[in-house]
């Protein structure tokens, strides 16, 4: 639960129980481990994050990097086993089954993977959308488009009264971001929203979610595998083996220097210098170099 | 909503029916009931009570506007016992009878109803004894010391139907012509007077003065047996009070049986719509979780978008909570409609459908039940869409809540299985189960076993299948490797079985305990009456029915004639052994013996009846012993010869008995003019036998001839059978010995001295032609045998004959009961009681016409043409139609369509289930056709599958013959017990279970398949559309 410190929501009318200062998310050392059938298994190791306010960010891995327990962890659907998480300016970890869903239903938004899990199937757009705003009307959150007006801002018209099953799967994701965004969120995150789609998708489902961000300005989160999405993002953090690795901006990588002063190699490097490496850090006019000075 | 229709339609079927039937049962009880027993008879206490006090009791009772709803207008009756005298010096018994209204119920043969003072009417069968007609005068004596007085006859009347309701069941007592009278002659029936007439008896004659007043039998039913029973006691209280009479009705007697009967049927009902209720909850849940799970993306995206709690349930439940609030109105339609459609079949005429508070009250429960059933469903499937996890967490989350679901599962099991248990052990120790008493409670056996082995054989399925899982697993057979592991795997459809397993058992159960007690109360309904139909019936006088039955039937296919005639001690039924066997009912149980048995004992081989027509008789016989010693004073020698014509027995004195060979010589007189039966022969001590002789030795007569003088005046030999076999004995002490020359009577002195006086022939002659045994073979009932202290064979034991005498018989077999006649009676061979006769056959006597089901529609009016008036019918249906409106067969109906539309519910949801599980699985069977498996192989495999949910059913039929077994016989099947009754069989009808169960694994497997076809199609379709086909 949020305190009143916090500060007001940004844009939307406040419920009386979620009172955030802003819309940005905050990972602080978060660590999320898993029963095995041995040991614990390790999803994600003392992971900070910023996210602010209007930020369209992509987060990119590998396969069992932990970018989808990120995404569970963001969305409330995971309690973190260490650390905290800010969404919304909410610390999720002190918010009931309750206050998650109000969170769910009007300020945060989940896309999933697949297009027809954020659907109605049997359902056109439009009633999508309106069953969409269901959520958010119970809480009394202020809706700031009706359902004819953002399918024409997506540019969505045409399917307003077309059933889901008779669009394509680029369509159909199109129309699930529509839907998300019915219920005027401030953070939006998607789960791998182009798996599924072909080239042509992809692209349209890329623009359409910047154009959904320039549009309502909700700090977005993209977890994707497809380097081709993540290089569409203006913000890119790569996950490795449960931590975040490199951070790109406008298609430059860098490393990120945690909390605790540690730095991780980026994959390619880290094949050359496997872990035991001794590297030596030197300072030159132009920044900080690394050099190996003993092998394993 | 088919499911939940019927599910309240089941569930408000209960009480819609209970209401009827306890009115069916009320009114059953009363109208059923003859008119004397359900209405009022106002009469003397301690104390005579006057014409005026009966009248202002009348009027208390049936005057003021309740007394007139309830009641008909009284009738008064009056009656003076008396002896009357006609032409002829007999004083014959007979009775004054004054009823209001009587002229309306009598058929004038002569003269006029219109009687004035001192006028009678008399009968027309005591007319000839009185030898009066109309017009002439009788004397009439009073009881105490009062003058005779003369009446004189205003008509003569016919005699009416007895058991007509005027006659308040006294009809038997009103017209007692002929009726065994203890001393003197026979008495007449009652003559008939006025009022005045009536009441001008002086009051030393003691006349008897009652009211009777009839019910409005129509308006009593369930609503208003409080009414009448409070009104009655007002108005018992009020009359005693006032004017010392004593009001006398079976009225709260029998309301007070029906209550018990409606207590029966209620704990039966009850008892078995708490188990259907349980179970359409059960199925509903089941119901409500597929269609949820039916709408999972809904529920998720409802979740993923953050709706309350309490909006995610609406959403899951909204849909079901509609159907269900739908089909309440309808089920309750479909229930009443039911119940009403049902009810002219089922119930007592005017029965009503009607709703009281235990509708509202099972409404409000169905409700409650639903929405719990509704709540329960709607939180299992929010438990089972929570939002996608990751993978991790997620598998391990749901490999923990699968290995708690398994434990819940198998400890429910357990809990459901210890529960089943524990009752049935709880009802059996409370002796529910215990054959010898029934209990209504163990109506709740049958869900209790369904329940237990419903359990225990889904997880025999289950374990099978695992183990031939493993065994099958390397088979080439792949289609049975994919069926037991699909059985093994997905054990939502097998669980789902269990629900069709306890409904097939209930609907096993409910249809062989309502075809059981069905044919049971067929036995008793048949057995009671004693055949298919039992007419009473009146032969010319003089004139053995037998003949006339021979006329109408002559084959005797489908009739037989009997006799009964009831005292206080037994009674004797009298029958023809040669149509027994196709007529009689003979349930199961009554006796050891079969009834081809019975008939064949009844009917001992015997020598033709020896018949003469003469005026004289003369014997030629060797007499020696004891009885023709010197000083041994007159024996005489007696033939006893038995008018055909008349019907009487007459003895003809052959003269004293003389030692050596003599010939005896009697007249016949008159007697046997037309015909006499030739019975035997019989020393007869006189006052001058000697006392030494009645206590010494034997006399032997050795018969040698027996000849008769014709009209003409010529002797011709008697067509007797003078050899040994041809003679019989008849008495104790008395043997027939074989002799060189003929028959050789040896008379012991014991024998000669119970026949001193003359008395002792009255009963018999001592020996003679063997037409006849010399003891009547009977079948007595245990009763009858304990009173006597009868052993079997051999014993004799006296009873009443047709005619009032004593009558000896020799029981041959023991039953428990008779047919119509009960269990304290005698059966016997009708011709031969009727030989065995002295006297003319007595009016207690009732001669019948029995038949059997075959027998053609106008056999009445045949029986009619030949001479046997008709006087009344008992017929087996109408007793069947009675036993078939009391609480417990109501209660067995009930238990026989409730189940049915149990079982319906339950087979419907189970195909639902198996079509929603199967639908699934339309991907699955397109990626194993894929990678290699054959189509044929994929069909055996859905096809085991079904097949192992029909195995799976058959559990129900096992637990419904072990219900069956364990429950029926302590479950009621009537009212009341007697020991009138045969005893219930409790046979199993495997072959309608078989049918049963048959009709539903058909439908089972042909759904299976129909559904499998489908699904294959639908997997065909799915490979067609990615371009694999």
């Amino acid at each position: 639960m949020s305190s009143p410190a916090d500060g007001p929501l940004a844009g939307p009318a406040p419920s009386p129980a979620l009172t955030p200062t802003h819309a940005d998310i905050r990972c602080l050392g978060v660590l999320q481990l898993f029963p095995g059938d041995t040991e614990p298994v390790v999803a994600l190791r003392n992971v900070n994050l910023d996210v602010h306010a209007g930020e369209l960010v992509a987060i990119l891995g590998p396969s069992g990097s932990g970018k989808s327990t990120l995404l569970s962890l963001l969305s409330g659907l995971l309690r973190p086993t260490a650390g905290s998480v800010r969404v919304a300016g909410h610390d999720l970890a002190h918010l009931d089954s309750a206050g998650l869903n109000r969170l769910r239903a009007t300020q945060l938004a989940l896309l999933m993977q697949e297009p027809l899990d954020n659907l109605l199937p049997y359902a056109t757009a439009a009633q999508n959308l309106r069953f969409a705003q269901r959520g958010a009307r119970r809480h009394r959150w202020s809706l700031r488009w009706g359902v004819e007006e953002l399918l024409a801002e997506m540019n969505l018209v045409e399917f307003t009264h077309r059933p889901m099953t008779s669009l394509s799967g680029g369509q159909q994701q199109q129309v699930a971001l529509a839907t998300v965004l019915a219920s005027s969120p401030v953070v939006l995150l998607a789960d791998e929203p182009t798996a599924h789609l072909d080239p042509a998708g992809r692209d349209a489902v890329i623009a359409a979610l910047k154009q959904a961000n320039e549009l309502t300005g909700a700090t977005t989160v993209v977890v994707t595998h497809d380097p081709v999405v993540a290089a569409a993002m203006p913000r890119t953090i790569t996950l490795n083996h449960g931590q975040i690795g490199v951070e790109g901006r406008r298609g430059r990588e860098y490393i990120v220097v945690g909390p605790d002063g540690a730095v991780q190699l980026p994959e390619q490097w880290l094949a050359e210098h496997p872990p035991g490496t001794l590297l030596s850090l030197h300072r030159t006019p132009t920044g900080l170099e690394l050099r190996v000075e003993e092998e394993s | 909503m088919a499911a939940a229709t019927l599910a309240f339609a089941a569930a408000l079927l209960a009480p819609l029916y209970l209401r009827a039937a306890g009115d069916s049962v009320v009114r059953s009880a009363i109208t059923a009931a003859p008119a004397y027993s359900s209405g009022v008879t106002l009469g003397s206490g301690v104390n005579l009570v006057t014409a005026a006090q009966i009248a202002a009791a009348e009027q208390q009772l049936a005057g003021s506007s309740a007394g007139r709803h309830w009641y008909r207008d009284p009738i008064t009756a009056v009656s003076t016992g008396i002896h009357v005298t006609g032409l002829e010096p007999t004083a014959f018994p007979s009775t004054f009878y004054y009823e209001s209204g009587i002229c309306a119920h009598l058929i004038m043969r002569s003269g006029t109803c219109d009687l004035g003072p001192d006028t009678v009417l008399v009968s027309d069968r005591s007319a000839p004894l009185l030898n009066v007609s109309t017009g002439a005068r009788l004397e009439v004596s009073f009881h105490g010391d009062i003058p005779p007085r003369a009446y004189s006859v205003a008509g003569i009347y016919a005699v009416p139907d007895l058991q007509a309701p005027y006659w308040w069941g006294n009809g038997p007592g009103i017209f007692d012509y002929g009726a065994i009278a203890t001393t003197g002659p026979s008495p007449l029936d009652s003559l008939i007077v006025s009022m005045s007439t009536a009441l001008a008896v002086p009051p030393q004659a003691l006349p008897s003065v009652s009211g009777e007043v009839a019910l409005r039998a129509g308006r009593v039913n369930l609503a208003s047996e409080g009414s009448l029973l409070r009104y009655m006691a007002v108005a018992k209280n009020e009359v005693a009070q006032r004017d010392g009479v004593v009001l006398a009705s079976d009225a709260p007697s029998l309301l007070a049986g029906a209550a018990h009967d409606r207590h029966i049927m209620s704990t039966i009902v009850v008892t078995v719509a708490v188990q259907l209720l349980v179970l359409a909850l059960w199925v509903l849940t089941s119901l409500v979780v597929r269609s949820s799970e039916a709408r999972q993306s809904e529920i998720r995206l409802a979740r993923l978008r953050g709706f309350p709690w309490t909006s995610v349930l609406s959403v899951i439940a909204a849909e079901p909570a509609a159907l269900c609030g739908a089909g309440l109105p309808i089920g309750a339609l479909l229930a009443w409609v039911t119940v009403r459609v049902t009810s002219s079949q089922l119930f007592a005429p005017q029965t009503s459908v009607r709703t009281d508070g235990w509708l509202w009250v099972s409404v409000g429960s169905s409700l409650a039940g639903v929405a719990v059933a509704l709540g329960v469903g709607a939180i299992r499937v929010y438990r089972a869409t929570a939002l996608a996890e990751p993978a991790l967490g997620g598998m391990s989350r749901r490999r923990l809540a699968a290995a708690w679901r398994t434990r819940a599962g198998a400890i429910g099991d357990l809990a459901i299985l210890t529960v089943s248990v524990a009752a049935l052990v709880e009802l059996a120790s409370s002796g529910a189960f215990a054959g010898g008493r029934t209990d209504p409670l163990s109506a709740a056996g049958p869900g209790l076993v369904a329940l237990g082995v419903a359990v225990v054989g889904v997880q025999l399925i289950l374990l099978t299948a695992r183990g031939l899982s493993a065994l099958t697993v390397g088979s080439k057979r792949v289609g049975l490797f994919l069926a037991v592991r699909q059985t093994a795997r997905r054990p939502v459809l097998v669980r789902q079985a269990r629900v069709l397993v306890v409904a097939l058992c209930l609907a096993c159960f409910a249809s062989a305990a309502w075809s059981i007690a069905r044919t049971n109360r067929s036995e008793l309904a048949t057995f009671q009456v004693g055949a298919s139909m039992v007419a009473d019936v009146v032969p010319p006088a003089g004139v053995a029915p037998q003949g006339l039955v021979d006329e109408v039937d002559p084959t005797g296919r489908y009739s037989m004639a009997a006799a009964v005639v009831s005292t206080s001690s037994s009674t004797l039924l009298a029958v023809d052994p040669s149509r027994l066997v196709g007529v009689a009912a003979w349930p199961p149980g009554v006796s050891a013996a079969s009834l081809r048995q019975v008939a064949a004992a009844l009917s001992p081989p015997t020598a033709p009846e020896v018949v003469l027509t003469g005026s004289a008789i003369s014997v030629r016989a060797t007499a020696s012993g004891a009885a023709t010693a010197p000083g041994a004073g007159q024996i005489d020698l007696e033939a006893q010869v038995y008018n055909l014509a008349v019907g009487s027995a007459a003895l003809v004195d052959l003269g004293p008995l003389v030692s050596g060979s003599t010939s005896y010589t009697g007249t016949l007189g008159v007697d046997c003019v037309t015909a006499c039966r030739f019975d035997g022969l019989s020393l007869v001590p006189t006052d001058s036998t000697a006392s030494s002789v009645l206590t010494s030795g034997d006399t032997t007569l050795t018969i040698t001839g027996v000849r008769v003088q014709g009209q003409s005046g010529q002797w011709a030999p008697l067509g007797a059978d003078l050899s040994p076999d041809g003679w019989t004995a008849s008495e104790p002490g008395v043997q027939v010995r074989t002799g060189r020359a003929g028959p050789s009577i040896s008379v012991s002195a014991a024998a000669l001295e119970a026949f001193a006086g003359g008395a002792k022939p009255q009963a018999g002659p001592m020996a003679g032609p063997a037409s006849a045994p010399a003891v009547l073979p009977a079948v007595v009932t245990t009763t009858v045998k304990e009173v006597n202290g009868a052993g079997l064979p051999g014993t004799s034991i006296p009873t009443q004959g047709l005619d009032g005498n004593t009558l000896t018989v020799a029981p041959t077999f023991l039953a428990a009961t008779l047919p119509e006649v009960g269990a304290n009676a005698v059966l016997v061979n009708l011709d031969l009681v009727q030989d065995a006769e002295i006297s003319s056959t007595s009016t207690d006597a009732v001669f019948q016409v029995w038949l059997a089901p075959g027998a053609p529609r106008d056999v009445l009016a045949k029986l009619d043409r030949v001479g046997l008036r008709v006087t009344s019918v008992q017929r087996a249906s109408d007793v069947l139609s009675q036993l078939d409106k009391s609480g417990p067969a109501l209660a067995d109906t009930f238990l026989l369509l409730s189940t049915v539309a149990a079982l319906l519910v339950v087979v419907l949801s189970t195909l639902a289930t198996l079509a929603a599980t199967t639908r699934q699985r339309a991907s699955e069977l397109a990626f194993l056709e894929v990678a290699g498996v054959r189509r044929r192989s994929l069909v055996r495999s859905l096809l085991g599958e079904s097949g192992a949910l029909a195995v799976t059913t058959l559990f129900g039929l096992a637990a419904g013959i072990v219900a069956t077994a364990l429950v029926v016989p302590s479950l009621p099947e009537l009212a009341s017990t007697s020991a009138a009754a045969p005893p219930l069989q409790y046979p199993l009808p495997l072959p309608l279970l078989a049918a049963v169960s048959a009709c539903v694994v058909f439908t089972v497997l042909v759904s299976g398949l129909v559904i499998n076809t489908a699904v294959l199609r639908r997997s065909a379709a799915q490979l067609r559309r990615v371009g694999l086909r």
